[in-house]
């Protein structure tokens, strides 16, 4: 099948939905379905989709990246930082740096090395904004505990988002070069720079092109023409591709005052790309790698529950925040689906020496959380009197 | 240079070259070749062969996209009033444009009778593209343009099977092959229906698959994912893309209950597809091959553009259509790409003697034909007045008689 391209996208299409269908019906999200599909397609278990089929689709990988940074980007609004108080922020703050510690120290203590265990613990901040509202919206919870909830949610995954592309450049950074001390410092400085530049001269062209009200069509060609041209570039100098892409996602919304503008544009070809590159994502782990996850996806897991509960339980102190709040909003955003395996994706794809064991854990989490979180959330909502 | 900036480049070119063609009142396809021809080896070399060749699988879905929309045209109920009709001008221009073509070679510019043969069948093959995209782009409706798509998918069909004859004739008067005439043309019959069946058998579970898809996007993903596969099996089983992503289209237009959602799935996914479809089409020309061309090519030329024009009005009066589409059908059937490059690789395989200078002509052919081609049916349907103007909300009166 190897060179006859169409039946090989076709049938990864195809059976990246079984696999999304599949993980429906256990209540599981689709993600993990096309994933889990993937590695049972991969070279890990059949073999139809082999080694070098995997490298040849590089290039879908580079255009879902782009697009998934793209779109995360876009919702670091401004309205974000302002809208929400004092308290949410500390407690977000402070519920993050004790999860951040919590996960990076004991996946690190079990045996993962030191990079990894950082973006682990990075990544390990993100809650399922989907897996949340769903959970309110079945059971009807009304008040002011559920507002604050989503609110947190998305403020935590803005921090992750804006600390989880630091970490990334920084630790690419680190690799590329060998000198030490201050120039190390002033070539990241450089990098970051670098990216920031690009990828806001890029948001800056998408926006006035965007204020000319072009048509929907046209408009979708450009934004892939500017996500492949950023990735291009960072691929070329070496700089950070999701940094330059997130960026011109952040300019774009903070530039342009119609919200869905982006969204609705890349929504018109956003599955398709992503099935097949979650399903190839799948493909890439290697199962073998699944025996050591055991340990540390242990820790990881554990890590977060312990952060997550008693982070917020800890920094809801300085707040003015109720007891029952403190108590219970970390149960309440335990769920954690969709973003953070992209996230796993992305860092896959810069340390590709880790051979799928990021993603292999990030997804022991995601079955975990994606199971317990919703159960947690709703006792969270019944403990504060919100759902009858 | 890394391969995501040259994709952007054409990208971002086709979408100037778009720009541009607006500006001249030319279909934007037009502008899009003519950015890709810019950037492509005749000129600025920012693309070269290597890119093209890796980027196939953009033009493999793009064309069966555009297979499987013209599809659509192909609702039962219309077949069996029009039908025949449609058949038989298709018959007819194709003939004729074989006739002249062939006429023109051999008793002209005395050429072999088998470059004169093998050059007729393949002056026969229409691109369904760029007409398609034309008529998109302007939003054309009327007996016109209801007639010139499935003309142009039929066509396909003729031109296997008028191909499939000449090489067998080709190869048993050069004495190449030990094979009967008959065991020879089970080939591309088989093709044909081959293509056909895979097409309707794909489309049968599309049609499934597509009424159990909850939400637009699934059903959106379900056809992409099905008709780039049966582009693939094309390849694989050696039947046509075209026809069997037609037959998918055909297929869903009479089983589904509302097929239109199906193929607006596949519309929100294909502008960027198009686009650089059309733009490295645009690079893969050569301007060497026009230099090359001499009086066999410009005889080629000249002779299918007489053919397609005169066979479609002969075959128009035939049966009795309107004089809109007496005049102007052969205009828009012009366009040639591919499906012609392809049919002539097919020759150079297999009969290296002639294979070299018939390419060459081909190719000149397709050079010309790939920027006139959509010109010329653009012309068509605005003389024919299925362009709606934008200004006037004048709708264009249903065609009933086609």
């Amino acid at each position: 099948m190897l060179g006859n391209y169409p039946l090989l996208v076709g049938a990864l299409l195809l059976l990246g939905l079984l696999g999304g269908k599949l993980a429906k019906k256990v209540k599981l999200p689709s993600v993990t379905g096309y994933i889990l599909l993937g590695l049972f397609i991969g070279p890990s278990f059949l073999n139809i989709v082999t080694k070098e089929m995997i490298k040849s689709m590089a290039f879908i990988n580079h255009l879902a990246l782009g697009i998934l940074a793209l779109s995360i980007g876009s919702q670091l609004h401004r309205y974000v930082f302002f809208k929400f108080g004092k308290d949410l922020f500390l407690l977000a703050i402070g519920d993050g740096l004790f999860t951040f510690t919590l996960v990076s120290g004991l996946t690190y203590l079990v045996g993962m090395p030191f990079e990894y265990a950082i973006l682990l613990g990075v990544m390990a901040l993100t809650v399922s904004p989907s897996g949340v509202i769903t959970i309110i919206k079945e059971y009807g919870a009304k008040g002011n505990f559920s507002k604050n909830v989503m609110a947190l949610v998305a403020i935590e995954n803005l921090n992750c988002i804006i600390l989880f592309g630091i970490v990334a450049a920084v630790l690419q950074g680190l690799k590329s070069t060998d000198s030490s001390g201050f120039m190390l410092f002033l070539a990241l400085l450089k990098e970051l720079g670098l990216a920031l530049l690009v990828g806001s001269i890029a948001g800056m062209a998408n926006s006035y092109l965007i204020k000319k009200k072009p048509n929907n069509s046209k408009f979708l060609v450009f934004l892939l023409g500017v996500i492949l041209i950023n990735t291009g570039i960072a691929v070329e100098f070496g700089l950070s591709s999701i940094l330059i892409n997130m960026t011109t996602g952040a300019t774009i919304a903070n530039l342009i005052n119609r919200k869905f503008v982006l969204s609705s544009t890349l929504e018109r070809v956003e599955l398709p790309v992503f099935v097949i590159f979650l399903t190839l994502a799948g493909a890439k782990l290697d199962i073998a790698l699944f025996g050591s996850v055991g340990i540390i996806g242990i820790a990881y897991i554990a890590g977060r529950l312990i952060g997550k509960i008693g982070g917020s339980l800890i920094a809801g102190r300085i707040t003015t925040l109720s007891d029952s709040y403190r108590r219970n909003v970390g149960f309440a955003l335990t769920p954690q689906a969709g973003v953070v395996i992209g996230l796993s994706i992305i860092a896959e794809e810069k340390m590709p020496q880790s051979n799928g064991l990021i993603t292999g854990i990030v997804l022991t989490g995601v079955i975990f959380f994606e199971i317990v979180g919703p159960l947690l959330l709703k006792r969270a909502l019944k403990n504060t009197g919100e759902i009858a | 240079m890394d391969i995501l900036i040259k994709i952007s480049v054409v990208l971002l070119v086709g979408i100037l070259g778009g720009r541009l063609a607006k500006l001249l009142k030319l279909p934007n396809v037009t502008g899009y070749l003519i950015g890709g021809l810019l950037i492509g080896p005749s000129f600025l070399k920012v693309i070269n062969d290597g890119d093209i060749s890796n980027f196939s699988i953009v033009s493999e879905v793009a064309l069966a996209a555009i297979a499987f929309s013209i599809g659509s045209e192909f609702y039962y109920k219309d077949l069996v009033k029009v039908g025949k009709k449609i058949f038989i001008v298709t018959f007819f221009q194709a003939f004729l444009t074989i006739i002249a073509v062939f006429s023109t070679s051999y008793f002209l510019l005395n050429q072999s009778f088998q470059l004169s043969i093998l050059l007729g069948a393949i002056a026969a093959a229409t691109a369904p593209a760029a007409t398609t995209m034309v008529i998109k782009q302007y939003n054309a409706n009327g007996p016109l343009t209801k007639t010139i798509l499935p003309v142009v998918a039929i066509d396909d069909a003729i031109c296997v099977m008028s191909f499939g004859i000449a090489m067998a004739v080709v190869k048993i008067t050069t004495g190449s092959t030990n094979a009967s005439l008959l065991q020879m043309l089970i080939h591309p019959v088989a093709e044909i229906f081959g293509s056909l069946i895979v097409g309707v058998i794909i489309g049968a579970i599309l049609v499934f698959l597509a009424n159990k898809a909850k939400k637009q996007d699934e059903l959106q993903t379900i056809v992409i994912a099905l008709v780039i596969a049966g582009a693939g099996l094309a390849n694989t089983l050696h039947l046509s893309p075209i026809l069997l992503c037609m037959s998918i289209g055909a297929t869903i237009t009479n089983l589904m209950q509302n097929p239109r959602r199906a193929f607006e799935g596949l519309n929100y996914f294909t502008p960027p597809v198009y686009l650089f479809f059309f733009t490295l089409a645009g690079a893969g020309l050569h301007l060497t091959v026009l230099s090359k061309l001499g009086y066999i090519g410009l005889g080629y030329v000249l002779a299918r553009a007489a053919g397609k024009i005169i066979g479609s009005a002969i075959g128009a009066k035939v049966v009795d259509y309107p004089d809109v589409i007496v005049k102007y059908l052969g205009l828009g059937l012009l366009p040639q790409a591919g499906v012609a490059i392809g049919l002539a690789i097919v020759v150079k395989q297999q009969l290296p003697d002639i294979g070299g200078t018939l390419s060459t002509i081909v190719l000149g052919g397709v050079f010309v034909y790939e920027l006139i081609g959509p010109v010329a049916a653009k012309i068509a349907i605005e003389r024919a007045g299925e362009i709606p103007s934008s200004k006037k909300t004048v709708i264009p009166k249903p065609a009933k008689s086609v």
